[in-house]
């Protein structure tokens, strides 16, 4: 796209926050982002909410997946709902369906993943990870893997059909 | 319900007084703004990535605001090994308690 995706202007908001107020609408209660610390403080400039530094900048998706998966602000979850900051089309009824299903499925399994996927395939890195499963995912990483499809062999995880809303945006004739 | 053990801030002022350090996991401007002296800053954006510079055998007091962030890293410390108990009611309630302050970076 030739810019920060997380900085574009759609809807009248940073897409980040976009996302962000999808997933506060499904209770989400604190999301955050992962991407390359601010210099000025830990909330990014391109979006209102808290950053956290992703411990391999610029090294892609998995990188950040596995720094979420990681973060302190996880806590005690056994799972955590990861978006790419790059959905233009989410909505918060497309993405409180997704969750829902979610939910159904894993009532008893913690080290099950759920991963969001469309007709052309899985929508990474979208989904509810298990955070169980950082360190196999972290031991991709290491091993030179960058790419989080890649690593799927890592991780336990069921694919959960979503619709267009869960479409990026890769370039600028993406965008709504 | 948490497995994290948490003390009150005059549990933790006596607590303070032996061996055990204090981590300070809020933002930076936070911590300038006003501190429990001698605490440790490492934000919590950053423990992920510096989780090494707090030494394993010693016991880790906790504190940010007003308890809910530094109860979370708390459990991420506890997932690694660490000793760490959260200070119920954080910095605020340390200077509510007329206690003294450091300040600046």
């Amino acid at each position: 796209m030739g810019s920060d995706k997380a900085t574009l202007i759609v809807g009248g908001m940073p897409l980040a926050d976009r996302v962000a107020h999808a997933m506060e609408a499904v209770g989400v209660l604190s999301p955050f982002t992962v991407g390359a610390e601010s210099l000025e403080s830990s909330t990014t400039a391109s979006s209102s909410l808290p950053n956290v530094a992703d411990r391999w900048p610029l090294e892609g998706p998995l990188g950040g997946l596995v720094t979420a998966l990681g973060a302190p602000e996880v806590g005690a979850e056994t799972h955590i709902l990861v978006l790419a900051v790059d959905l233009p089309y989410l909505t918060p009824h497309a993405l409180a369906a997704f969750v829902a299903e979610c939910h159904d499925r894993s009532s008893g399994a913690p080290e099950t993943s759920f991963l969001a996927e469309r007709e052309s395939g899985l929508a990474l890195p979208c989904g509810l990870w298990s955070t169980g499963r950082r360190a196999g995912l972290e031991a991709s990483f290491s091993s030179g893997e960058r790419s989080v499809r890649r690593s799927l062999s890592a991780v336990s995880f069921q694919a959960i059909s979503v619709g267009e809303e869960f479409r990026d945006a890769d370039d600028p004739g993406d965008m709504p | 319900m948490s497995d994290i053990p948490e003390i009150d801030i005059e549990a933790f002022a006596r607590a303070r007084e032996t061996t055990a350090q204090v981590l300070d996991v809020r933002e930076a401007d936070e911590f300038a703004a006003g501190r429990v002296p001698g605490a440790l800053s490492v934000p919590m954006s950053e423990l992920q990535d510096r989780v090494s510079e707090l030494d394993e055998g010693s016991e880790w007091l906790v504190i940010c605001r007003s308890g809910g962030r530094s109860l979370k890293v708390c459990q991420f410390l506890a997932g690694r090994g660490y000793s760490a108990t959260n200070v119920a009611g954080g910095t605020l309630a340390w200077i509510n308690s007329g206690r003294d302050i450091e300040l600046g970076s």
